[in-house]
């Protein structure tokens, strides 16, 4: 009986490794920032992002929500639909979660137009995007560049952005919280 | 020779810094409930009480402490005064030389911390010294008496019932000039290093919150701040573990009262009774030559301000004096100490500007100032700047940023004009605490915010990014870039920075940078919305 029970046990502690082995090899589901392997953010209140990719509906939907603790603070989305048409997502709100520290905001009722495709389905995604910004001088155009990257091998998501304007990328790694 | 002597005496008699002997003690880092806290506030309530006649007693503040000045400060003191110190180790040898100048002592309850804010109000109205029951024994022995124990009295009871009580008792005696809020650090640690100043002005103390959904404790702070009168101080700070500094700054705001911070502000029973030296007058270095023209190229002006009041991190750092810098100057120093603030003065170099701040007389919101008493507010700002010899004002106003995620720190025409009105003297103002978005000139004068804050953890190469990539954003030139720099930001760690960004940024004295954005402001004209 004690043979039996060892054996089962086993059996199951082999299977449960099996299971976390077989990690889901797309880019859809939560992730959480891995801050020691990204870029230094400079984000309000010291807020995380936690990204979330889908394609439940038609386009593929990313957004990147800014969390407090466990509280969501304020979420960037972006509707892409890979290969096809440029999509335009409505700003709501002046707050440009990207970077807190630098004299730019968003436009209130502004639109983002998103555009991308597979780089490499479902593990490598590309998008850019428009919209307009408020600064010191007035409006002007932001274009940015994002890739999505899942590495099979550790399991982690990288996202490098690239906005037209600045000098170097601002890479974020993610590790997955759910599919 | 003879002459010089005798009219040394003689000053040194009219300001009395030369008639009473000086003690100074070093405290530990330990500011626990149960480590050195009970000690620490033995003596701070001790220099209250002893300073109350003359400056006796002088604390030196350990390493970490918020206010990094008290070591400089005492040489200055030394090496320009001519006062010696004696130094007392531990609070017997303290009390055994200074109790003689108390009457009595209040015993607060270890096991609830609000009792020894309850004891420091009871402690400048009774001249009493605050100590635990362990210490009652050593205090009786230098024959002071007991004036009030709090042992067991407010057990079980809420922070706001304990107040309510200790207002019913003690508010009619107390100052309606000074408050003090013993808030910042919570639980098992207080640093009530402003103390011994309430004490000596007879101060109530609090930390009553300022959240209006804590609904008690905020209605209490109300009837506080309503018995005050208006343009009174606010001295101390909120308590991290109950509200924002914004909204505690809002709430004084609505009454008028002007915040001075913070709750650690140390050494102000002794430094509020050393005047200027004689002849002294305070002088800024000003950069710009009235009537000259100044010659603008297609660059990137960067101007640096460092923010959150003299003394809390850079000033005796590294690197001071090497870059062009603008420096807040906490204005009422002129009047609550004056000769700290001349230590600062006497220290700047020529690169080191002062501006006015912060918003008044005093750290206010002015969307929040009750419209009947701005006037007042900006002309009492206005006086001081002109003792001090500033004419560049800063303005910062959080009294929506809560609700705005941290956008709105924007100003109303209305109000600019106010400023700009009532402080004919200035040559432009500075706007934000993060970057701001009103920006304006207003009679050839220009009002600009932050187009960036620097944290003091910002990593080197993303905050050169940042700069860059501001100056690639805003494509006109001139471009003028006005910089936050947070205070804990050492000089060194700046201008590694700045170093890095290439030939077409320039950093310029603040002043000059004004001048130049008002000859060809290259911002938009953008204001808050109008006040309702």
């Amino acid at each position: 009986m004690k043979t039996m029970l060892a054996v089962l046990a086993l059996l199951i502690t082999i299977a449960a490794a099996g299971c976390q082995r077989v990690q889901p090899q797309s880019v859809f589901g939560t992730w959480k920032l891995l801050p020691e392997k990204s870029t230094d953010l400079a984000t309000w209140r010291y807020r995380l992002p936690q990204l979330s990719i889908d394609s439940t509906g038609a386009p593929v939907r990313a957004i990147l929500h800014w969390m407090e603790r466990s509280r969501v603070a304020s979420a960037d989305t972006f509707l892409l639909d890979p290969g096809g048409d440029t999509l335009e997502v409505p700003v709501r709100s002046r707050l440009w979660s990207a970077n807190w520290y630098m004299g730019v905001l968003a436009v209130e009722n502004s639109v983002r137009k998103v555009s991308g495709s597979w780089s490499q389905k479902p593990v490598g995604l590309n998008l850019t995007s428009e919209q307009p910004v408020s600064i010191s001088q007035g409006e002007t155009l932001l274009r940015t560049r994002w890739e999505y990257r899942l590495d099979p091998s550790t399991g982690l998501l990288t996202v490098r952005e690239q906005r037209s304007s600045r000098p170097t990328p601002v890479v974020m790694v993610f590790e997955r919280l759910e599919q | 020779m003879l002459r010089t002597m005798f009219s040394l005496l003689f000053c040194l008699t009219l300001t009395g810094v030369a008639q009473d002997r000086h003690y100074m003690m070093r405290l530990s880092e330990n500011w626990e409930i149960q480590g050195d806290l009970p000690s620490h506030a033995l003596l701070i309530s001790l220099q209250g009480i002893a300073n109350i006649e003359a400056p006796r007693l002088y604390f030196l503040y350990p390493e970490k402490w918020d206010f990094n000045f008290t070591p400089p400060l005492l040489e200055y003191y030394q090496t320009t005064r001519g006062m010696s110190f004696a130094e007392l180790h531990g609070v017997e040898e303290a009390l055994a030389t200074l109790a003689r100048h108390a009457r009595g002592y209040v015993v607060w309850d270890k096991e609830v911390r609000t009792s020894l804010i309850v004891a420091f109000t009871v402690a400048g109205l009774t001249r009493s010294v605050v100590v635990t029951e362990d210490q009652v024994a050593l205090v009786e022995k230098h024959g002071l008496v007991v004036q009030e124990d709090f042992r067991g009295k407010f057990t079980g009871k809420t922070d706001v019932e304990i107040y309510r009580w200790a207002y019913e008792q003690y508010w009619d005696r107390c100052s309606k000039d000074i408050l003090v809020y013993m808030g910042g650090e919570w639980g098992k640690v207080m640093k009530p290093g402003v103390a011994d100043f309430g004490i000596l002005k007879q101060a109530f103390f609090t930390d009553a919150s300022t959240n209006p959904t804590d609904t008690l404790e905020y209605a209490f702070a109300n009837t506080l701040f309503a018995s005050m009168k208006p343009m009174s101080l606010v001295m101390g700070w909120h308590s991290y573990k109950k509200d924002k500094e914004a909204q505690h700054v809002t709430l004084a705001s609505r009454y008028a009262l002007r915040v001075e911070g913070l709750h650690t502000l140390p050494n102000m029973s002794f430094n509020h009774q050393i005047p200027v030296s004689a002849g002294f007058r305070f002088t800024n270095n000003h950069t710009v030559v009235p009537g000259r023209r100044y010659r603008l190229e297609k660059k990137v002006y960067i101007a640096c301000i460092q923010t959150d009041c003299l003394g809390l991190g850079a000033w005796t750092k590294p690197g001071r004096g090497e870059i062009p810098y603008a420096w807040e100057v906490t204005m009422n120093w002129s009047w609550l100490a004056p000769a700290m603030l001349q230590f600062f003065y006497d220290m700047a170099t020529p690169n080191d500007y002062f501006i006015g701040s912060l918003s008044g007389p005093g750290y206010m919101y002015p969307k929040a100032i009750p419209p009947e008493h701005l006037s007042a507010v900006i002309d009492s700002a206005y006086s001081l700047m002109k003792i001090l010899d500033l004419n560049t004002f800063e303005i910062m106003d959080h009294s929506a940023y809560w609700e705005t995620d941290g956008v709105d720190d924007d100003l109303p025409r209305e109000i600019l004009e106010a400023y700009f009105e009532r402080m004919p003297g200035v040559i432009g103002m500075a706007n934000g605490y993060r970057p701001g978005h009103t920006f304006a000139v207003i009679d050839g004068k220009p009002f600009v915010s932050y187009d960036y804050y620097l944290g003091e953890k910002r990593d080197s190469n993303e905050a050169v990014a940042d700069l860059q990539e501001l100056a690639t954003l805003n494509a006109e030139r001139p471009y003028f870039l006005l910089m936050h720099v947070r205070q804990w930001s050492d000089i060194k760690h700046v201008k590694g920075i700045l170093e890095r960004l290439g030939p077409e940024f320039e950093v310029v004295p603040l002043d000059l940078f004004l001048r130049m954005a008002a000859a060809e402001p290259t911002f938009k004209t953008r204001f808050g919305e109008p006040l309702r």
